[in-house]
């Protein structure tokens, strides 16, 4: 009887201890493999990339001319912050301490893409420049590259929206 | 024979050892949310309520952030509970209320229809904060299978410890301290935030693939409808006064005809905040997303207001029985609503409470 009760105790702490989770406890879930890959937009400052560290890439941009606002998560630790810049946004996140790149959204036609769409193009400037292996999900155009994606909303074939995004999980 | 029934009692003394030492373990390893996440405890308190209530609240953080129950009360003599949870989809508020509706039928459901923004399961660490803390019930069931994401399993919300094993190496003494018991954190659902950050900036409306609200969504609002009206219940929708997430004309114009097509009375408070003396410079601990205690106070008193004389709710003041619960809430809401101020001083941070 006391080899099964201290059985049951051994048994059960290595469940316990056992490291193979089923995942990480309640969280944020955001990807935190910092990249410098996929498509990148280009400011007068450089190229930016999804999930790289924000506070470099904000350094080189200067003072965003239209503010920031800050977005605290219900309930998790940790604010998203929206740089307002002249012709596109950008949205950080925070994960242990730093900052990262969350999302690109370009706001007007001032701006383009690395590849050279802006806003008010058709679906054919698009699929010209970024080809034809989209995923097509309503209006919404997606490409996907090292764990990001580039989206263009497309109606009355006008380019309306286009975003750089960071894959999560 | 006598062999037979000791080898019987051994087993089934070992059968009930082995469920103590998991029952164990599980205690202790299940997140508590009693600092930092509370908003992870406040589904499970409401079974502490010892009364009834005229009015419950259903939705996500813009009914817990921004209702204040006790203002209700002191105000009106209102009795309401929010059953609110952080990022609380449609189909899981619909699950609330046919849970409450098991312990109690309200004169008046609200429903915060900002939630009708998602039509799938979103976030397993979200349903979690909604879900871990119901009793089973049928609808707790439901509820979890509606809502899990492609990662989740059901028998995970069934033994939580097959979720949380791993969290040994991030045991602290909180984990120790609420293994059988935990401290109400919030006062009738409502989760109490001091402090002022003012809105500087709005945020920017991007454009959207899709403005219509997904089928999902609408079933469950539907359901939401039909369990008030077969239950006599009024159902009254609201949209909190908080500037983020953005709430687009055309989600407004589906809730109106939504409204007007079933006889529902519904209040954005977005286009009243001047009438209900809330200033988003500061009534706000997080620029606008959400209400500080004076904002909630506003919001209350304004919509209290409108309870009364739209659903005709009386006032309970006068029951004696009530007045006396009552009095025990007042007294924990100011008790934190002192300590919190103290706080914000002593850091000096005028921030988040």
């Amino acid at each position: 009887m006391k080899k099964y009760f201290a059985a049951v105790i051994c048994i059960a702490a290595a469940f316990v201890f056992c490291s193979c989770a089923v995942g990480e406890a309640a969280g944020s879930s955001k990807n935190t493999g910092v990249q410098n890959g996929g498509y990148y937009f280009e400011s007068g400052a450089g190229k930016i990339y999804i999930n790289e560290e924000a506070d470099t890439v904000l350094a080189r941009l200067g003072e965003p001319s239209g503010g920031t606002y800050e977005a605290v998560s219900c309930a998790f630790e940790g604010k998203e912050i929206f740089y307002y810049y002249d012709g596109f946004t950008i949205q950080t996140y925070k994960k242990n301490g730093k900052k990262y790149i969350y999302t690109i959204n370009l706001e007007d036609d001032t701006v383009k893409t690395a590849e050279g769409i802006k806003l008010g193009d058709s679906l054919t400037t698009v699929t010209d420049k970024y080809g034809t292996h989209y995923a097509l999900s309503g209006d919404t155009y997606a490409y996907v590259k090292d764990n990001m994606k580039l989206t263009f909303i497309i109606q009355n074939d006008r380019v309306m929206s286009i975003k750089y995004w960071l894959i999560t999980d | 024979m006598k062999r037979r029934t000791k080898t019987a009692a051994a087993a089934v003394l070992m059968i009930a050892f082995t469920f103590l030492v998991l029952f164990l373990f599980q205690a202790l390893l299940v997140p508590k949310y009693m600092s930092g996440v509370r908003e992870g405890a406040l589904i499970q308190e409401y079974y502490r309520e010892t009364t009834k209530h005229d009015v419950i609240f259903i939705g996500d953080c813009e009914v817990y952030e921004n209702i204040s129950p006790v203002t209700l009360w002191e105000e009106y003599g209102i009795t309401s509970y929010i059953r609110g949870s952080a990022q609380q989809l449609v189909w899981q508020s619909y699950y609330l209320l046919e849970e409450t509706l098991k312990y109690e039928k309200p004169d008046v459901v609200v429903f915060n229809v900002l939630s009708m923004k998602y039509n799938e399961p979103q976030n397993e660490a979200y349903n979690r904060m909604t879900l871990d803390g119901m009793k089973w019930s049928s609808s707790k069931a439901q509820s979890v299978k509606v809502s899990m994401t492609g990662d989740e399993n059901f028998a995970s919300y069934v033994f939580p410890l097959l979720r949380f094993h791993s969290r040994w190496s991030e045991l602290t003494k909180e984990d120790f301290r609420y293994m059988f018991s935990r401290d109400t954190v919030s006062h009738n659902g409502y989760l109490m935030q001091v402090g002022t950050k003012p809105v500087t900036t709005m945020p920017k409306t991007e454009i959207l693939d899709n403005y219509s609200f997904g089928e999902n969504a609408w079933q469950y609002l539907e359901k939401i409808t039909d369990i008030c009206r077969e239950n006599g219940i009024k159902l009254v929708l609201m949209k909190a006064p908080t500037i983020y997430p953005v709430w687009y004309e055309q989600w407004e114009k589906q809730i109106e005809e939504y409204a007007d097509k079933n006889d529902l009375l519904y209040y954005n408070f977005l286009e009243t905040m001047d009438e209900a003396g809330i200033d988003l410079t500061t009534d706000t601990y997080d620029a606008g997303l959400h209400l500080n205690v004076e904002g909630a106070e506003k919001l209350s008193k304004y919509f209290g207001k409108i309870l009364v004389q739209e659903c005709g709710l009386s006032d309970n003041r006068k029951d004696e029985a009530l007045s006396e619960v009552w009095r025990e809430k007042i007294c924990a809401y100011e008790a934190e609503k002192e300590q919190k101020y103290r706080e914000s001083e002593q850091s000096g941070n005028n921030q988040k409470g």
